[in-house]
Order: structure tokens, then C-alpha cells, then sequence
């Protein structure tokens, strides 16, 4: 018989699929914009708050043990309490899905497919998600364990072609901005970064629990996947022109030539952004239907396509890309980044109280 | 199974191939971009190249004469100007293939808005081989090449392949060009492309081929002058990132020519500051080989070792002076001095250009002759 759980190693490359590609892509021209050349030195002062962000996660996680996190939260904190968690994560799940949705399909939009209307390829990428969201948990693990492999062998490639172009001067002056901007830049790798608090929603359906070294290992990879192709950008093109371009992940892409022969890679690229765009808004709508606790197997569908249904509207009437970058910059990363640190500070003082508790229940005994 | 039927036959309806499909004989191919600025209007010119031309000559065997298309426009923006062109165009012109841009040196100076527009759009990359020049693009479009070869074997597509063989002028990507364009301190040497009919003939008709001639230096943003090759042997040296091979002619007794050929040069410098002034301390060393000494009355080695390097560090100091007075920063010192001491730079930038106060105090030249090719000394 096989294991009914996906393993560990299949939640944490869900993890570094759905992350990944905030970080890798979606977090990178707001960081330029805002920190330009520093903005390498902000991702890494953002590893200091990441780790202890880790451990406060490592934590709870462990005062968690197999119960999932809205019943651990209804038996410390009472049912109020794990509705409004409810609520609230499932708000930010939704904002998860539309963001990365609307990214994914104006990306597509503006650089390759011009010519195909967005309500052609967002219902495509959504049809797909509502699939592997029907499926279930162990499916999008599956597809994980399949997709990321090819996408990190490609993040490789990529990295050893373009270092024909890469000039490691451009990273100083240092400081060149003053420190305001690198807070702000520490601000907006954070946002992304901190989502690993999502592993407490993962942990319940792994066949077991991460140790804590293996939490901070993922924590360090995460940093990794932010200052890669950031530093990749800065060196690739100097930090003024990179802070001018829309997707400068995409521009590391379309630049990489192997000889006379060929000239052009950037459609691998398509494939690493869809894996990473699919994974994360299969897993954050998935996990909104979960946090809810709907078990029957009609009331899911029809949750899910509701959601589906409304995603695919506002995506199609929804802001163009000059105020979603800007909703992008001035209120979907800081507020994201304000709820994650909240989030964990309330759970941490949860587990500590419960810690305690326990602590006390066995000196009774 | 009956599921999994059903679902990899509605897979290949997914398959039938991208709409709007369109096959390569049914458009413009734009290989080459020229843009002119003349009376507040600019022109831009796009080479055309006919691919099946290319499959044949790439596999040999092809006799019949390359033709070159040459598109022209006009207009107040750059964009405007390739507006203007497709109304004429009979196809589609597609731009996703550029592998070169001439910027006419009247052009040079309006290149913020010239790439400012052409990478706005998703066509243009980084990749393409950038050049200045002062000759009239249309005749640099209609160059000609050795042997009928394939149209895009030519200077301007692939000029790795003749700086391999002499690194006279190294070719630059539209992407190291940004960086003069967008840094404030940054000095990047654009190769001047031009016409010659002094070296090729055809049946003693005379052909004219393109050839690097010399550099623009590009600071800021704008072209600051012009610098002819034979003032570019300490850039060379200095600032040049790979240099596969360069002739280095020894004076030496008559009838006795020596010559050495250079490779792999790597610099160091250092800075010192005194009464104001910036005062650099450079040490270069490369490799060499022998590539002509007169046996038995020439030089020996150690003599030809102290001839190169004393002659290389008269060329660092010449050149150095020479483009200083055109206001030419050819060795990127002011790079230098922006990145590795920032406060320094700010002070001084504020108070107008920085390069009169920039000093060469000493140079250090090592040459090391690696062995006399497949003739004894």
C-alpha cells in the first residue's frame, strides 16, 4: 500500500514552487524600484527576521502536532478566534490567487502572446487549477514533485549562460541610497519570505512533520531564489535599467544566447513561470476551501467553482497593469507583510500559553 | 480508460498549433536597425534579409548574388519613424530578429530616447551588436561580403569572429551600452563601423567592406568623441574584457622586424589623492608570444621584453593625455573612483566633470613572453 500522505520532501517543494515564484519573479521589480542597487544587501539583512520568523513557525508547529491549525487555534483560543482567522486567511489566500492570476496573464499578454485575449489564457490556467484543486492535496503534491525539478535545472541553466553578460562591479557603490530605502527593501523580501508561515497549513497532511533545521534550510533557499536573479539582473544590466524594466526576470531570459546557432531560450522561461503560478494559486485555493473545513465532495465543487468563477471575473475586469503594479508596490506587499508578522506573533503567543499549559498538566500528574 | 482516452483526445484539440500562425516566407525579417537624427527628425532604416537565402549558403553551394533589402523611414520620434515605414511594407515587419544596430553619429547624441523607445517594445533584446558611424547607413546596409556568403555572416552580425583573430576594436551588445546610457559614472567605447574599398576586389572591381575604424566614447548617455584604433592600445589593455591576439611591432635595428603578439591582458589600479588631485597608479601584465624576429641579428628575448613594455607604457600615458583633452574618461576611471570611493565621487561630481582632476601618476607593464611559435629564437 502506498502512503496515503504526500512526504515531507513533496510539502516542501510545493512550498519552494508556490514561493518561489513570488520571490523569483513577482517581488523583484517593486524591490529595484524601491532599493535599486542595495536592494541585494536588503534580501540579505532579510535572512535576520526570516530566521526568527522560522523559528517562531518551527514552534508553533510543534505545539501544533498533527491537528490542523484552525482546530488547534478553536481548542486554544476559543471558536471566535479560529473564525476570524478563518476569515481573514481566506481573504488573504483569495488576494493570493488574484495577484498572482493577473500578473501571470498580463506577463503573458505584454511579452509573448499579444495577440491571444486574456479570457482565453487565464481561463485555460484556471480550468487547470480547478482540476488539480478537485483532485486534492496529494495531487498537487505530485505535480510539484514533477514540475520542480525541470523548473530549478532550468534556473541553473540560465544561471551558467548569462554569465558571459554578468559584470560584478555593478553591485557597488554600497549604500548609495541611504538606509531608509534598504528598510524598505528588507520590508518587501519579508513579504514574500515570510509566507512560509503557509507550512503550518501544510503540515497536518505530511506524512510527518520538518525538523527545525530542514524549516531553516527552506528558509535559506528561500532567500537564495530572491537574490539570484536579483543579483543576475544588477550585474546582467545595471541596476538604473533594470529598475526601468517591467519583468526583469524575464529580461535575464531573453538575453541568454548559446552560440551562432541559438539564439533565443526565453521560452523556457514560460514553463518555470506557469509551474510556479499554478502551484500557488492551486494550493491557495485549495487551501481556502480546507481552512473551512468542507469535507462533501459536491459542496467543494461548487465552493470552488464559485471562487473560480469570481477569480476569472475581477481578473478580466480588474485594474491594467500600470495601477496593478502600483497595488502591487503600495498596498498588497506591505499589507501582506504587516498580516504574516501578526499572524505569527498571535500564533506564537497562542503556543507559548499552550506550551505552558502542558508544562503545568504534567507537573499535575 | 475510457477517462484517460477521453482526456488525451481533448489534449490534442490543445495541440493543433498556435493561432495566428504565420510561416517566416510571409514576412519582413528586420536583421539590422540604422537610425539617423537629422532637423529634428529621425530616420530609421531596417536591413531585410531573405532567409532562404541563408539555408542555402549555410549548407554551400550557392552562387547567386545576396540581395539586400533596405527599408527607410521617417518621422519626429523614433517610433513614429517605423510607423512611417509600414504602410509600404507590403507584409509584416517583424523586429524580433535584430542582431545589429548603427546609430549614425549625429544619432549618438539622442540615444536616451532613442533605446528608451526601442526597448519599450517586446520586440527589441539586448543582444543586438551595437555600432556608431559616420558614413551613410543606406551604403553600410548594402556592404558586401566575401564569397556570396550567408547574409549574416557578415561584420556586422558576427564581429567576434574577425576580433578573434585581431582584437583591433572589441564589438559591444546593446546591453553593455546601456550601461554608459543609464550609469552616472560609467565610460563605454561604441565601435565606429565604416566602409572601405581599400583591401577587397571582385574581378577588379573594387568591394566595399565594413571594418571597425575606431571608437565612440559613450558617457552619460552622449558621445563625449571619437577615438581612431591606434590610440586604443592601453584601453586595450586596460579595459577591453578579452583579447585574444594584437600585433605589437618592436622598432628595433633595421632589417631586423620583431614582433610580438599580444594576449589576456589583466590590470590592477590604485589611487592616490594629493592637493585636490586624483592621482592613479596602474599596473598591467599580459601575455605575449614572438611572431617575427630576424634570426641571428635581432633582438633577444630579454631585449624585446624591455622594448614592449617600455613602448606599451608610453602608448598607457599618450593615449590617456590625449583623450583626456577631448574630455574622454578611456580608461573608466571615473567608474572606478564612483564604486570604490562613493562619498569621494559625490563631493567632486557636484562640482562639474571630474576627469581634469584625474591624474596618471606611475605605470607598471609586465610582459611575459610565453614561447616563440613553432620556430626556435
Amino acid at each position: 500500500m502506498k502512503s496515503p500522505k504526500p512526504l515531507l520532501s513533496q510539502g516542501i517543494m510545493i512550498i519552494l514552487l508556490s514561493i518561489g515564484i513570488i520571490n523569483h519573479v513577482f517581488i523583484i521589480p517593486v524591490l529595484l524600484q524601491t532599493t535599486r542597487r542595495d536592494s541585494w544587501i536588503a534580501v540579505i539583512i532579510s535572512a535576520a527576521p526570516l530566521l526568527l520568523m522560522t523559528y517562531m513557525v518551527y514552534f508553533i508547529a510543534k505545539q501544533m502536532q498533527d491537528k490542523s491549525i484552525e482546530m488547534w487555534i478553536k481548542d486554544q483560543a476559543g471558536k471566535v478566534t479560529a473564525n476570524i482567522f478563518r476569515i481573514l486567511m481566506s481573504i488573504y489566500l483569495f488576494s493570493i490567487c488574484f495577484f498572482t492570476l493577473t500578473d501571470t496573464t498580463k506577463w503573458a499578454k505584454i511579452t509573448f502572446l499579444s495577440a491571444t485575449p486574456i479570457f482565453v489564457t487565464s481561463l485555460i490556467l484556471l480550468v487547470l487549477c480547478y482540476y488539480a484543486c478537485i483532485k486534492g492535496f496529494k495531487t498537487i503534491a505530485t505535480a510539484s514533485g514533477i514540475l520542480l525539478p525541470i523548473v530549478v535545472a532550468l534556473g541553473f541553466f540560465i544561471m551558467f549562460t548569462n554569465i558571459q553578460y554578468k559584470d560584478y562591479s555593478q553591485l557597488l557603490p554600497l549604500f548609495e541610497n541611504g538606509w531608509a530605502s534598504i528598510a524598505k527593501g528588507v520590508m518587501y523580501a519579508c513579504s514574500g519570505s515570510f509566507e512560509i508561515i503557509l507550512y503550518l497549513m501544510l503540515q497536518p497532511k505530511l506524512e510527518k512533520p520538518a525538523k527545525g533545521w530542514q524549516l531553516l534550510v527552506l528558509a535559506l533557499v528561500l532567500i537564495g531564489l530572491t537574490l539570484g536573479p536579483l543579483v543576475g539582473a544588477i550585474t546582467i544590466f545595471n541596476p538604473i535599467e533594470a529598475e526601468r524594466q517591467r519583468y526583469p526576470a524575464y529580461e535575464e531570459w531573453r538575453i541568454a544566447t548559446l552560440g551562432r546557432y541559438i539564439a533565443q531560450t526565453d521560452f523556457f522561461s514560460i514553463y518555470q513561470w506557469l509551474s510556479g503560478a499554478f502551484i500557488r494559486i492551486t494550493l491557495a485555493l485549495y487551501l481556502i476551501v480546507d481552512i473551512w473545513n468542507i469535507k462533501k465532495k459536491k459542496a467543494r465543487i461548487w465552493t470552488l467553482a464559485a471562487l473560480m468563477i469570481f477569480l476569472y471575473v475581477i481578473n478580466l475586469l480588474g485594474p491594467n497593469d500600470i495601477l496593478f503594479l502600483h497595488l502591487l508596490k503600495d498596498y498588497y506587499f506591505p499589507a501582506s507583510f504587516v498580516f504574516l508578522i501578526v499572524l505569527v506573533i498571535a500564533l506564537f503567543i497562542l503556543a507559548y500559553i499552550s506550551s505552558r499549559k502542558k508544562v503545568h498538566q504534567d507537573h499535575g500528574t | 480508460m475510457k477517462k484517460a482516452v477521453i482526456t488525451l483526445m481533448l489534449c490534442t484539440l490543445l495541440l493543433t498549433g498556435c493561432w495566428d500562425l504565420k510561416s517566416v516566407q510571409d514576412m519582413n525579417i528586420v536583421t539590422a536597425i540604422g537610425i539617423d537624427y537629422q532637423n529634428g527628425q529621425y530616420t530609421v532604416y531596417g536591413k531585410l534579409t531573405d532567409f532562404s537565402s541563408i539555408s542555402q549558403s549555410d549548407t554551400g553551394g550557392n552562387n547567386s548574388k545576396n540581395t539586400t533589402w533596405v527599408g527607410k523611414g521617417t518621422g519626429k520620434t523614433v517610433n513614429l519613424a517605423f510607423y512611417d515605414l509600414y504602410p509600404s511594407a507590403q507584409h509584416q515587419t517583424l523586429w524580433t530578429h535584430v542582431k545589429s544596430i548603427v546609430l549614425s553619429d549625429s544619432a549618438l547624441k539622442h540615444m536616451n530616447d532613442i533605446f528608451e523607445e526601442l526597448l519599450r517594445s517586446r520586440d527589441l533584446r539586448y543582444t543586438p551588436w551595437v555600432y556608431g558611424t559616420k558614413d551613410p547607413i543606406e551604403d553600410i546596409f548594402n556592404a558586401e561580403t566575401t564569397f556570396n556568403q550567408s547574409p549574416l555572416m557578415l561584420e556586422m552580425f558576427e564581429p567576434r569572429e574577425v576580433y578573434k583573430q585581431r582584437s583591433g576594436i572589441e564589438p559591444i551588445r546593446l546591453q553593455k551600452l546601456m550601461d554608459a546610457i543609464r550609469e552616472p559614472a560609467t565610460t563605454v567605447l561604441l565601435p565606429d563601423i565604416s566602409l572601405s574599398s581599400k583591401h577587397w576586389s571582385t574581378n577588379h572591381k573594387k568591394d566595399s567592406m565594413m571594418e571597425l575604424k575606431g571608437v565612440y566614447a559613450v558617457q552619460k548617455g552622449t558621445n563625449m568623441g571619437w577615438v581612431p584604433e591606434a590610440e586604443l592600445s592601453g584601453a586595450r589593455l586596460l579595459i577591453f574584457t578579452h583579447v585574444n591576439r594584437f600585433p605589437l611591432n618592436l622598432e628595433a635595428t633595421e632589417g631586423a622586424p620583431t614582433t610580438l603578439s599580444l594576449n589576456n591582458p589583466t590590470s590592477k589600479i590604485r589611487m592616490s589623492q594629493k592637493n585636490g588631485k586624483m592621482n592613479f597608479i596602474v599596473q598591467v601584465s599580459m601575455h605575449a608570444n614572438i611572431t617575427e624576429s630576424a634570426w641571428k641579428k635581432g633582438l633577444d628575448e630579454k631585449q624585446m621584453k624591455t622594448v614592449a613594455e617600455k613602448k606599451l607604457q608610453r602608448d598607457i600615458i599618450e593615449n590617456f593625455h590625449t583623450a583626456k583633452k577631448q574630455g574622454i574618461d578611456l580608461y573608466q576611471f571615473e567608474e572606478w573612483i564612483y564604486r570604490h570611493h562613493y562619498p569621494l565621487w559625490k563631493q567632486k561630481s557636484s562640482g562639474g566633470p571630474l576627469l581634469p582632476s584625474i591624474e596618471i601618476d606611475n605605470v607598471e607593464v609586465k610582459v611575459k613572453i610565453d614561447h616563440s611559435n613553432t620556430y626556435k629564437m
